[in-house]
């Protein structure tokens, strides 16, 4: 009788020891889960990802991205030059305004939609022989508006302005 | 009634307007106008569309509407901003020495066109 007892609670000892140790070999897996370091790095990432996401707004919060009940007003100024061979002073600024118009456009053009860059150099014998950028610009533009006008001494400037609401876009 | 009739037939006859198809380019070369055109003519069938806001172009009064237009193009360009116009640029720069060329161009639009002693009203109408 006093066997059975002793081996009853040695049994009970060793099966609450066991218990134990199944309960931290259950916890050992669920360590490195909850270790700070593993976790922590995506979090750091995640972080670093909110950081430049926040970059990112403050950039286009300086860009000023269209958004919302926001319009944005884009002012350019363009400029032209009269000819040398014309009637009259009239007819010079005439000239000289309507390529600055021209060129308040195509700024505008490239402010808003983007310029397509190429760019070509030729190097023979170890020397730059040629060397060639073309840009082009192609839109369309519509609701400018001339703000100002000055001309001075052949030059023709153009103030120029356009609108751009996120009705126009959506 | 047939004295309002015939009042009535011209006042119409006096108001009316006819539709006008008109284009315009302008070509600038190194910032310089290097050709500019305006194509005028009567639209030969009726512009179906609504008005777009019209503006007044002042002048001397001319035989036909390419002239005035022809004579008052700075006007004429700046009322048409609001429109949609169409732009190509391209500029090459080939041993840092550039030089640029740039398109402005209005697609034949068709307006109606109310000419007067002294002022031409453009309305534009929309496809």
């Amino acid at each position: 009788m006093r066997k059975t007892l002793i081996l009853s609670t040695l049994l009970t000892f060793a099966t609450l020891a066991f218990a134990q140790d199944v309960h931290v070999l259950n916890n050992t897996p669920q360590q490195p889960a909850a270790i700070p370091t593993q976790s922590t790095q995506p979090m750091a990432h995640e972080n670093h990802d909110t950081q430049s996401c926040n970059c990112d707004t403050q950039n286009t919060q300086q860009e000023q991205v269209l958004a919302a009940n926001n319009d944005v007003r884009i002012t350019v100024i363009g400029q032209g030059v009269s000819p040398m061979n014309t009637a009259s002073p009239a007819q010079s600024y005439a000239l000289a305004k309507r390529a600055a118009i021209a060129d308040a456009y195509r700024m505008i053009a490239e402010k808003v939609k983007g310029v397509r860059v190429e760019g070509d150099d030729l190097i023979k014998n170890m020397m730059v022989k040629k060397s060639t950028i073309r840009t082009n610009v192609n839109a369309l533009v519509r609701d400018a508006s001339i703000v100002e006008t000055t001309f001075k001494e052949g030059l023709c400037e153009v103030e120029m302005e356009i609108t751009l609401s996120y009705n126009q876009f959506h | 009634m047939l004295y309002k009739l015939l009042n009535l037939l011209l006042l119409s006859t006096f108001l009316s307007a006819d539709q006008y198809i008109i284009s315009y380019r302008s070509v600038i070369k190194n910032s310089m106008l290097y050709s500019e055109k305006l194509s005028v003519s009567k639209s030969m069938k009726e512009c179906a569309g609504y008005y777009d806001k019209a503006f007044i172009i002042f002048g001397t009064k001319t035989d036909t509407l390419n002239s005035f237009l022809q004579n008052n193009i700075t006007d004429f360009v700046e009322n048409i901003m609001p429109y949609y116009l169409e732009l190509k640029n391209s500029e090459k720069t080939q041993n840092l020495i550039n030089s640029n060329l740039t398109t402005l161009r209005l697609e034949p639009t068709c307006f109606e066109v109310q000419i007067n002693d002294n002022f031409v009203k453009l309305t534009r109408i929309k496809q």
